[in-house]
């Protein structure tokens, strides 16, 4: 059973079209969500959550569709929004009783533990946090219910890199479990780089592509030449050209390139640059 | 719903401590012989307590509760529900002191009367689910704003008609007076159907 099955969902707003989009998140694995602001990111994980209707297609959440009992569903799921929305007047000690009166699987200890570890104020109020402290109570609340399944919409931004790389260990060490999965949506694609198995590029709600982290670095290189070599390389291996006075950069799907031209590893980040430019 | 309710009134502590203060001490005016017949401060408390999940409501959108909200396992008719709940608390806790205050004005005025008593009381419960019946359908279809007008109607309403026009004689009524928090619960009800309606359709 996948954590995640995601079949040609489909959200139209106003100005603005999610399409077609198919995503399958295996157990055990980590899916980092990739794109620009408004590419649809957080419709998507709002679909997921039914927090907004779809259009069409369908969403698989631990083995069950979303708009069947999704409330059992969500004592599995682990949340943290962009905004997190705890209210200002709470302490963090308030939330973690009402937490405790919401979930069934509530695990005070846990909680109080990951307040510790992130070094999150139990005593002062919500209002009165930092936006990353504010970030980190909400990875602790979505940690401390034995969920399955955490799904993160920019749940790393506004914390600052020591933290945040305290934050990508716990969610390592969480998915450490074959049971446990991590849906994370960031536009600090570093991070994801990190600790993602699979990554998904979304660009103008469009679904560039979804492929595992290793075999992206595998097919695709970067190839620095001159504009003449560049000229040369057939037109259906380069995903993206890049030319500045120094020379030619180009992206390109490496088997598809004859010869035994020296690649630079792509990051993940300049291949999504590339994409995205290049269906722009 | 435990976790939903131990929230609010965490909020409701928080936020609105002037809010509980000038309700009670409406409520000790209310008890004091020298307001005469004038009504407004039996009936006052009650409308504002009444009115209390509104402002609570529209704390949680501004501060994306209600998002928040729906990534927990709680379904839209449980939050609906809690708002409610919170309505009905706040209005039968304040309605009790009010209707305790009324008791005592009449005893230490000398003029008791036990059907006059039970008359007020059945208005006062008439009047208090009202706030929250008229305001909280409104705000879950709308969202805050447009539900905040309607609050403010309903109190300019009251405050206007309390004022302004003297009680009626409630003994001359043709109708049984016990018939109106019997249609005040039907509304109540039909308001609580409503808002559970609005807010399943309702988009964040």
């Amino acid at each position: 059973m996948n954590a995640l099955e995601i079949r040609d969902l489909t959200k139209h707003y106003g100005g603005f079209s999610l399409e077609h989009l198919n995503l399958t998140l295996p157990k055990g694995c980590i899916m980092g969500l990739v794109g620009e602001n408004g590419a649809g990111k957080s419709t998507t994980i709002k679909l997921i959550l039914n927090v907004i209707r779809r259009d069409g297609g369908t969403v698989t959440l631990l083995g069950k569709d979303n708009r069947e009992n999704l409330a059992l569903t969500k004592e599995d799921v682990g949340v943290v929004l962009d905004e997190v929305g705890i209210s200002a007047c709470l302490t963090a000690r308030q939330v973690g009783r009402i937490m405790k009166d919401i979930y069934r699987n509530w695990d005070q200890a846990a909680f109080d533990g990951f307040l510790t570890r992130l070094a999150v104020p139990t005593d002062r109020k919500f209002k009165e946090f930092s936006r990353g402290m504010k970030m980190k109570l909400g990875i602790a609340i979505a940690l401390s219910h034995h969920a399955k399944l955490l799904i993160l919409d920019e749940a790393t931004s506004g914390l600052d890199p020591v933290v945040r790389d305290e934050v990508m260990d716990i969610f390592m060490e969480f998915t450490r479990d074959e049971a446990h999965s991590i849906l994370i949506s960031s536009h600090i694609v570093s991070d994801l780089e990190k600790i993602c198995d699979y990554i998904a590029f979304l660009h103008k709600g469009k679904l560039l592509l979804c492929e595992e982290k290793d075999r992206l670095k595998e097919e695709y290189g970067v190839l620095h030449c001159t504009p003449q070599e560049a000229d040369a390389i057939p037109a259906a291996a380069v995903i993206g050209r890049k030319t500045s006075a120094y020379g030619c950069e180009l992206l390109v799907k490496r088997d598809q390139v004859s010869g035994n031209p020296t690649f630079s590893p792509v990051d993940i980040e300049q291949l999504f640059i590339f994409m995205a430019k290049e269906e722009n | 719903m435990k976790g939903l309710l131990r929230k609010d009134f965490y909020m409701l502590w928080s936020y609105n401590k002037m809010f509980l203060i000038l309700i009670f001490g409406f409520i000790a005016l209310s008890a004091l012989p020298v307001n005469g017949d004038n009504t407004f401060f039996f009936y006052y408390p009650c409308i504002l307590g009444s009115a209390l999940p509104v402002y609570l409501l529209a704390y949680d959108e501004a501060e994306h509760w209600c998002t928040f909200c729906d990534t927990l396992p709680v379904t839209r008719q449980q939050f609906v529900a809690g708002k409610y709940l919170m309505g009905l608390i706040c209005a039968g806790i304040i309605s009790i002191l009010s209707a305790a205050a009324a008791g005592l004005r009449m005893v230490r005025s000398g003029g008791f009367d036990s059907v006059d008593f039970g008359d007020q009381l059945a208005i006062l419960a008439a009047i208090a689910p009202l706030p929250a019946a008229l305001c909280l359908p409104l705000m879950f279809k709308y969202g805050t704003q447009k539900g905040r007008i309607a609050l403010f109607v309903v109190i300019g309403l009251f405050c206007g008609v309390t004022i302004l026009v003297d009680p009626p004689e409630l003994s001359g009524l043709s109708f049984p007076i016990w018939a109106l928090p019997v249609l005040s619960a039907a509304l109540f009800v039909i308001s609580w159907l409503l808002s559970v309606r609005f807010y399943q359709k309702r988009e964040f």
